[in-house]
Order: structure tokens, then sequence, then C-alpha cells
């Protein structure tokens, strides 16, 4: 006679929590760790669930199935050689970035699951991030397809590996994951499970990814959309983690707290260069920040997420206001300073086009013609140096360029400084500032690139450029590039 | 700030441009009330306020095939709301503090 088939909600519980064990030749504290540092207290650790119920039966049949889809679609690519198919290879500026990126992002990430998988003692939490770490794989392995596409025909693709290290521009995102990795295990998952995938990969992977679909980059929107699909997982783990956290003991609530306030931040300043990607790199636009930061931040964190959260004392994070504020400005403050360094980076930079600034001026509106056209208009007058002399002084916490400007004052720059023993510290903002405040310990021992290169870190000065990873053709101005005048041949050349 | 808390308080879906999306978003308008569907480049939002329920049901009559509620994950590239309930015959994605 055959066997009922048993449900979803059965199977798992089977499959994972019930197959958790109470050690018995160590004590629980010694295969447990780092679970009582944080100050986290978890009364029953069984009863909390994954929603999506992943079995490893279930996980391996739909990631197969999500990889078949996407290599379908990479392979297609290669095969038609769909690059000239793209609106402009300008879009690809965006992909240099995120190539510097992907490999901090989604290995680190990678190696936080695993962190998390070993040392959270919740079985539900512990399967999901260990399917989630395997996730990570799978994104920075697909990634690296990508990227190795693109190297055949572009420049600024050929050594992302040394550029996501040593890159000057990349600690931003390495200290975010660094970070996260040197916190504790209940840390660690509300650093990435909500800073990171609740709120703001929605913008890198679904906006971005449209943004890609519409400028032809099918790949992109490939990568973007199976990667999301399985942040829909991470957000669940991450929202699960802290309901329960807050379920479980009223006394975790202010700790958990101090994390969605420092994470919030953290992960908002990471996420600037998608600001500068959506609004300026891309030569068919979508969806402005301003307008992503309202759907994916406002609406659905701040009005959604945190006001189910106010049910157990938790408020919005800290100062979530200056971000709301700031979504006029980031984009144009990145592409400002981006514009100036392009002789140290990795990827070209350009001045907005006449077509650019129509769509600029539409989507900013006052501020753009008050603010930012003015500013464009001084940068590109060629009486002024367009190169930064030397590398732009960085915020010791988020370590970006420190261009973001005062609350309360669009055209001066935000200074921010602690004293610690001794030394003065240097920060973009008053969420910066309190992060640091918080854990100096942590923080002085930040990796700055000046500050190392001037140490003799990094090699001989006139070596930078090998030692980053770039060669000279990689960086200026996109319209003067072999990678523009081989695209138009191209183009040309096929019509 | 207080305009971000004036505005209706949706729980939605991010779904990629596939048969199956469609057969959801068809599903999701006959089972919900309020349903608010916006269409990008590559992806649909689907939208309802404070709740959404996806029945299995539904979805196979809209996509004329069999269809198991694990398989949304094949479709759906984003979501927000919290997972109230998974099961093989619905799934409910809500706000509790409503």
């Amino acid at each position: 006679m055959a066997k009922k088939k048993r449900g979803l909600k059965e199977e798992y519980n089977l499959l994972t929590r019930d197959l958790d064990w109470e050690p018995s030749y160590v004590p629980f504290e010694e295969m447990y760790p780092y679970v009582s540092f944080e100050g986290i207290k978890i009364h029953n650790w069984d009863r909390w669930e994954d929603p999506f119920r992943v079995t490893v039966e279930n996980y391996v049949r739909i990631q197969a199935e999500k990889e078949r889809k996407f290599h379908a679609i990479r392979e297609n690519i290669d095969m038609m050689q769909s690059q000239l198919d793209l609106t402009d290879a300008r879009w690809l500026e965006a992909m240099k970035l995120f190539a510097g990126v992907a490999f901090n992002g989604e290995y680190n990430a990678h190696r936080l699951f695993q962190y998390v998988s070993r040392h959270v003692p919740i079985p539900a939490i512990r399967f999901a991030a260990f399917t989630q770490s395997v996730d990570e794989l799978r994104h920075v392995q697909n990634e690296v397809l990508l990227f190795n596409n693109y190297n055949k025909y572009f420049q600024g693709f050929h050594s992302w590996k040394k550029v996501s290290h040593r890159h000057w521009l990349m600690s931003v995102i390495k200290s975010f994951f660094e970070d996260a990795m040197t916190a504790g295990p209940f840390e660690g998952l509300a650093a990435i499970a909500f800073g990171f995938e609740v709120a703001f990969t929605n913008i890198l992977f679904v906006t971005m990814g449209s943004t890609a679909m519409a400028n032809n980059d099918l790949c992109y929107t490939a990568v973007g959309f199976t990667n999301q699909s399985d942040e829909s997982r991470h957000m669940t783990l991450g929202m699960m983690a802290i309901r329960a956290m807050l379920e479980e003991d009223p006394d975790n609530a202010p700790i958990v707290q101090k994390w969605l306030d420092k994470w919030f931040w953290r992960s908002y300043r990471a996420f600037t260069a998608i600001a500068y990607i959506l609004d300026y790199v891309a030569p068919k636009k979508v969806v402005s920040w301003k307008e992503a930061f309202e759907m994916y931040i406002e609406d659905q964190v701040l009005n959604g997420l945190f006001k189910d959260l106010e049910m157990f004392g938790i408020r919005k994070p800290l100062y979530y206001e200056q971000a709301i504020i700031e979504k006029d400005r980031i984009s144009h403050q990145a592409a400002l300073i981006l514009h100036r360094v392009s002789h140290v980076a990795f990827f070209h930079t350009f001045a907005p086009t006449a077509e650019d600034q129509v769509w600029l001026e539409e989507k900013y509106g006052d501020t753009w013609r008050d603010v930012w056209a003015k500013k464009w208009e001084q940068q590109t007058d060629p009486n002024y140096e367009r190169n930064y002399p030397g590398l732009p002084m960085l915020c010791q916490t988020c370590q970006y360029p420190m261009v973001f400007a005062e609350p309360e004052d669009i055209h001066k720059t935000a200074y921010r400084h602690s004293e610690y023993e001794g030394e003065t510290y240097h920060f973009c903002s008053d969420g910066c500032k309190t992060i640091f405040d918080d854990e100096p310990d942590k923080y002085k021992e930040a990796w700055i690139p000046a500050h190392e290169i001037l140490s003799g870190n990094c090699g001989p000065a006139e070596d930078l450029l090998n030692y980053w990873g770039i060669d000279p053709e990689d960086g200026g101005d996109y319209y003067e590039s072999t990678d523009y005048k081989n695209f138009e041949k191209w183009k040309k050349m096929r019509a | 700030m207080e305009q971000v808390e004036k505005r209706n308080r949706y729980v939605g879906l991010d779904l990629t441009n596939c048969p199956e999306s469609e057969a959801i978003i068809e599903a999701v308008e006959q089972d919900n009330e309020d349903v608010k569907i916006t269409r990008f480049p590559g992806y649909v939002k689907v939208e309802s306020i404070n709740k959404l329920v996806i029945n299995k049901t539904s979805v196979e009559e809209c996509l004329g095939d069999s269809w198991e509620t694990e398989d949304l994950q094949l479709a759906v590239t984003s979501y927000y709301g919290f997972m109230a309930d998974w099961d093989d015959d619905h799934i409910v994605l809500q706000w509790d503090n409503v």
C-alpha cells in the first residue's frame, strides 16, 4: 500500500527541527561558545520555523530549476554576442563597479551565513542559514561567469578579484562585511538579513535588474532576479530572527534596537553606489534612486516592517529622517566625487549628457536646478581641475569619501569627529559617528586605504595602480575611452 | 516622517515576467480586495492592503496546470510583509499590527 504523502509542514519539521539534538559529550555552552555574550535571551529554541519550510529535497529541486533557467539565458547571450544589443556600453561601467563589490559582497555573505549557521542554536535558523550560505556561493559563481563574458570585450573586468580585495573604494563593502563577521552571531544575522537583505538588496537586484533589462543587459537581469529570488528566503529568515529575539524576551529589545539602528545606517551608506548607477550610469533610466528609496525603504521597511515591530517596543532606526532628506542628494554627491577620482578608478566616469540632464531635472526638480546642475557646470568647466589631488578623505566608519551635506544645509559638507585615546577620527554623518562612539575599540582599527598607503602597506606608491589591479586605461572619461570607441565601431560593423 | 506614515500600508510580491507569475497575479486579484498591480521592465509588483492570500487551486485554475505553493519561489524575486502561513494549499502574507 502506498504511503500517504506527508504535508509541507510535517516534512519540514521532520527534516530540519527534529534532526537537531541536545549535546551530551560537551556542555551546551561549549558547543555554542558565542551564544551568551551578546546578551540575547532565548527560552524556547525549538518553536521557531522558517516560513519557507525549506528542506534539502525542495531546496535542491528549486535551486536546480533556477540554475537551469539562468544558464540557458547566459549561454544564449554568449552565443548571440548580445553585448552589442546594449543601449550603450556606458551601462557596463555599472557592471564594473558591481564586479568590484561582488566578491566582498557575495563571498563574504557566504562566510557570514556559515558563521551564523554554526553559532546560533535555533535549528530553524541554523538550517536556513546553511542553505543561504550555499546560495551566496551560487551568486558569486554566476556573477564571475557574467564578468568573464564582459571581459572578452571590455576594459575594467580583468582583475576584479584584486580590485575587490585591494582597491581603495572597495574598502566600503569590505569593511561592511568584516564588521558583520567580527560581531556576535545574532548581530551578524541582523546585519546581513535585516540591513542588507530585507531593506537594500531589493534596489540592487530588483530595481537595478529592471534597469538592466531596459538597457538590454539580459544577463544582469537574469543574475539580479535569480539572486533576489534567494534573497526572498533570506529576508524571511531576517524577519523571523528579529521577531524571535523580540518575542522571546523583552530584555532583547534594546539590544536588537541598537543593531537595527547600526545596520540600517551601515547598509544605507554601503548602497550609495547603487544610487549613482540608477541615476547616472544607466543610459536608459527607469526608476530614480529617490523613487526606489520611497518604494523599498519608506513604504516597505519604515512604514511596513517597523510599524509591526512597534508592538515589541521597537522604533524606526536612528537617523532614518536623514536618509529621507538625503534621497534628493546622494546619487549626485556620489557621481560628482566619482567623476573626480576616475584616474584612480577601475571604471570610466562622465558628466551627465544633455539627455541625462533632462531626466535628472524631471526626477529631482528644484534640487537639480538649484544645486546639482550648478555643481556639474563647475565640475565640467575647462578651467577647473577635474581630478582630485590624491585620495579623498574617507569616513572612519563607512569608508565613503566625505561628500555628504549637512541634513539642514545642502550647501555645507557635513564633518563630524570624535576624540579617542588622543587620536581624532572623522565621520561623514551623525549615523557613522554614533556607530564609532558605541564601539571605538573596534572602529579605531579600521583599514583606511590612504593611511595604509602612507604606512607602506600597499607597496611602492608609483606602483599603486598595479597593486589595486587597474590598468591606466580602465579609468578616465567614458566618452574618450577605448570601450566607447570599440562599442561604436562594433555596432556600425554589425549594422 | 509623518508623510510616510499616512500612506496606505501594503504587503506585496515582486514577480518576474513568466506565465506562472501571470497566473499568480490573476489568482491574487480574484481572492483579494484592493489589489494594485504595477509593471516594470522585467517584473511586476502585485500588492494588497495589509494582507494578501495566494490559493493553490486559484493559481492552478488560472494557469490551467498543476502548481505547488513551493513553486512560488521560482516566480518571486522579492516580497514584503510577514509570511504568516505557507502550507500545501495557500500562502498568506500580512502585517500583524493593523
